[in-house]
Order: structure tokens, then C-alpha cells, then sequence
């Protein structure tokens, strides 16, 4: 898929050291509400996501230079923030001295702790039930439904078939269906 | 907030009850969380760039090609205090040296490396099973002999003892066999006639090495049991091989 045009003059700009960093923060402007959201679904709280957001901006920094445009830049700064917060969960699982169930109710627990989290609520419980997901379960799920994404750009990012993403949203649904049945 | 549709209707065909669920962005941020999120950026990236991710640490110039060197003469080192410390205790001791006197079976570290794994089978060579018992028979008994060429030197007629040059050209052709690796062809030369005639002029039981040599990995001797199920057992089996 071809790169948007206004992305391909952003990346130009960002090749030319006069203009690198107004060309940076313009993809910064254009990208990151999109990426702090997927990021704060994955970890969700704001600081944490917070953290990972920056962190994966200081990659995207590093590597755009890099960069080869036959690929979407959006598909790759996703891709930094998927693996960036995977990352982040692995690491706060090796952290943790509890189990992973408990992990997951450590996940839980954070949203229960939100100060608008009302339990009462279905889409508290949606996101409830999407917390007890395995991470990359959840990462699919959250791409396809919160983000709207083709599984054709899903593919990119998650480096996953389409095929094996199809059948990785279906369970995924199922268990936030069971779950929400039965709370 | 509203779902896409083609979304929707692939939600709806997975769980009603999914897709029937509010779609809402359920967490809450500052407004101004991000119109300030590129400023603290660009000053990690400043900051980072400032300390780098790179390796900050050097070493010494030169220190990877005098490494080696470095090492050897540590252990010099070390080797030099322990003789020196032993040396003040007893020079006699010292003067030894702690040169390692004790050696372990053939083959032990190559075994033990196998240890856990499946050892290799020796190789297995077998003579031929044409030819007759009496070159088993030889083959078992001049086994640690100088060679066979002494068979040869004893069994002519011309001579009756070997005398030194004759021991001394015996163990020459022994050498020249062991060299060129024609002991099968060798043996091969000699009689069984000749070969039993050797044994017994050396005062070899040629029976007792015959029985000996007619046994090999394909023939088994009598089991224990078999002597008293038959008192005949042995009898048999020295029948079957033809050696009675």
C-alpha cells in the first residue's frame, strides 16, 4: 500500500536536519492520540501509558531515519506501540512476585480503580473482560474493535496471517461474551 | 463515538452480545495532556540524545590485544607464588613438582563424555567364518607373541633353534606385519598343520585353545543349567564344533 502523501513529506522533512524536528513533531500531532489510546487499552493506566507512549516515540525518533517507505508509517508506529506495551505487561508480570492469574487481576483491579469505573456499566464490563485476554489476544481485539483496523494492516503490525488474526478476534469475543454473562 | 459498520455487522455475526454493548471510550484524560505531550517528548529525546544509548564505557587503549598476554601472566603468576609458598615450607617438596602422577583408564574422558548418551558400539570385526577352527586357535594364542614369523622360523626343518639373528629378523617381519596390516594375509600362509605343531612345541593345551578360539559372539558355550540337564552337555558341544 502506498505511503500517504502527506507522509511521505513528513519523512522527507525529517531526512533534512533543518527541518527534522518540526517534521517529527507533525507526526507526533497526527499520530499520537490514535497511540496513546491503543497503549492505554494494553497497560490501562494513564501513567503507564504515558511512559510507554514516550518511550515509543524516543524509538520511532531513532528509527525513522531508517524508515522504508514501502511500508505504511502508521502500521509501523503501531507496531512500536503494540510491541512497546507487550513489553511493558512482561515486564510488570516478571516484577510482580504474584502469579500470572493474580497479574491479570492486578489488570483488573486497575480498572476498577479508575475513578469512573462503575461496574454496573456493560462497557466496564467489556473492559473488564478484555483484561482476563492473554496480551496478544487482547492487542488484536483492541486493534480491530477500538481501532478499526483491516486485518490486511493488522497483519503488519502484529506480524500475525490475517487468517490466525480472524480466529484470535473470534475467541477473543467469545470469552468477553462468556465473561460478560456471567458477571 | 460510533462503531464502524462493517465492524458492527462482523461483531454481531461473532456475539450479539458483544456488539450490543455501548461503544464508548471508557477512561478520561486532561484536554491538555495532549497539547503538552510533544514537549516533554522533545525534551526526552534531547535528554537522550545528550546521554546517548550507546555503550559510554572504554576501556584502556590496547587492552583487548594485551588481553591474552595479560591473562598467561597471571596464571605465570599464580603458578610462581604457590611454588614459592610450598618452597618455603620444604624445598624438597617444591623440588617435586606437582606434576600429576596418577593417569586414568584408556578412553575414560572420551566414555564419559558420553555418559546420558547412547555409547558408541565398538567396532566388531569378524574373521571369516570359512576358515577352519585351527586359525582360531592360532590367532588366539599367538596373540602378545613376537609375531608370526616365528611360526615360521620354529616349524622349518632347517632349523631347530632360533638363534638371535633369527629372533632379531622375526621381530623385523613382526613389525613390517603390524606396519603394512597383513597379519590376515599371514595367517592365511600358515598350515593348520604347522600352527599345531607350533603350539605344542611351545607346550600350548592346543585343545584347550581350540575350544577357547571356536567360540565367538555368534556361538555360545553350554549354560550352567545345561550341565545338569544333561551330563552329555559339554560332550555335545565339543561334538558340534568337532573338537573331541
Amino acid at each position: 500500500m502506498a505511503l500517504p502523501q502527506d507522509d511521505i513529506e513528513l519523512l522527507t522533512q525529517f531526512k533534512n536536519e533543518a527541518t527534522k524536528e518540526r517534521a517529527f513533531t507533525a507526526i507526533l500531532k497526527k499520530y499520537q492520540e490514535k497511540l496513546y489510546w491503543h497503549i492505554r487499552r494494553m497497560v490501562v493506566e494513564h501513567e503507564d501509558a504515558n511512559d510507554v507512549l514516550q518511550n515509543m516515540f524516543v524509538k520511532a525518533w531513532k528509527g525513522l531515519a531508517n524508515f522504508r517507505e514501502d511500508s505504511q508509517l502508521y502500521t509501523w508506529l503501531y507496531r512500536i506501540a503494540t510491541n512497546e506495551s507487550l513489553t511493558f505487561l512482561e515486564q510488570q508480570k516478571k516484577r510482580s512476585t504474584v502469579s500470572m492469574s493474580d497479574e491479570e487481576t492486578g489488570l483488573s483491579n486497575k480498572v476498577k480503580a479508575d475513578t469512573n469505573f462503575d461496574g454496573n456499566k456493560l462497557e466496564w464490563k467489556l473492559q473488564l473482560a478484555v483484561q482476563k485476554l492473554p496480551e496478544k489476544q487482547k492487542a488484536v481485539f483492541n486493534l480491530r474493535y477500538y481501532d478499526e483496523m483491516p486485518y490486511a494492516e493488522m497483519s503488519t503490525v502484529l506480524e500475525t496471517s490475517e487468517g490466525a488474526l480472524k480466529a484470535s478476534y473470534h475467541h477473543a469475543v467469545k470469552k468477553i461474551e462468556e465473561y460478560i454473562l456471567n458477571n | 463515538m460510533k462503531i464502524r459498520e462493517d465492524i458492527l455487522n462482523e461483531l454481531k455475526a461473532i456475539s450479539a452480545v458483544v456488539a450490543n454493548v455501548p461503544y464508548l471510550n471508557v477512561y478520561i484524560i486532561d484536554n491538555e495532556y495532549f497539547a503538552g505531550i510533544d514537549a516533554g517528548l522533545k525534551a526526552r529525546i534531547a535528554a537522550d540524545a545528550l546521554t546517548g544509548s550507546e555503550n559510554k564505557f572504554t576501556v584502556p587503549q590496547g587492552y583487548f590485544e594485551n588481553l591474552t598476554a595479560t591473562i598467561l601472566q597471571k596464571i605465570k603468576t599464580a603458578e610462581n607464588e604457590i611454588f614459592a609458598e610450598t618452597n618455603e615450607q620444604s624445598t624438597l617438596v617444591a623440588g617435586i613438582g606437582n606434576k600429576n602422577i596418577f593417569t586414568a583408564p584408556k578412553y575414560y574422558f572420551e566414555e564419559l563424555a558420553f555418559a546420558g548418551e547412547e555409547k558408541p558400539v565398538a567396532k566388531v570385526i569378524k574373521m571369516s567364518r570359512a576358515r577352519s577352527v585351527f586359525k582360531y586357535g592360532a590367532a588366539a594364542v599367538i596373540t602378545g607373541l613376537l609375531g608370526l614369523t616365528i611360526i615360521n622360523i620354529v616349524d622349518r626343518k632347517d632349523v631347530k633353534v632360533a638363534d638371535e639373528i633369527s629372533v632379531q629378523t622375526a621381530i623385523n617381519d613382526a613389525q613390517k606385519i603390524i606396519k603394512t596390516g597383513t597379519f590376515d594375509k599371514e595367517l592365511e600362509s600358515i598350515s593348520d598343520k604347522d600352527i599345531e605343531q607350533y603350539l605344542q612345541q611351545g607346550g600350548q593345551d592346543v585343545n584347550a585353545a581350540l575350544v577357547a578360539a571356536s567360540t565367538d559372539d555368534e556361538t555360545t558355550l553350554p549354560e550352567a543349567s545345561d550341565y545338569l540337564l544333561d551330563e552329555n552337555a559339554l560332550e555335545n558341544y565339543l561334538k558340534e564344533k568337532n573338537l573331541n
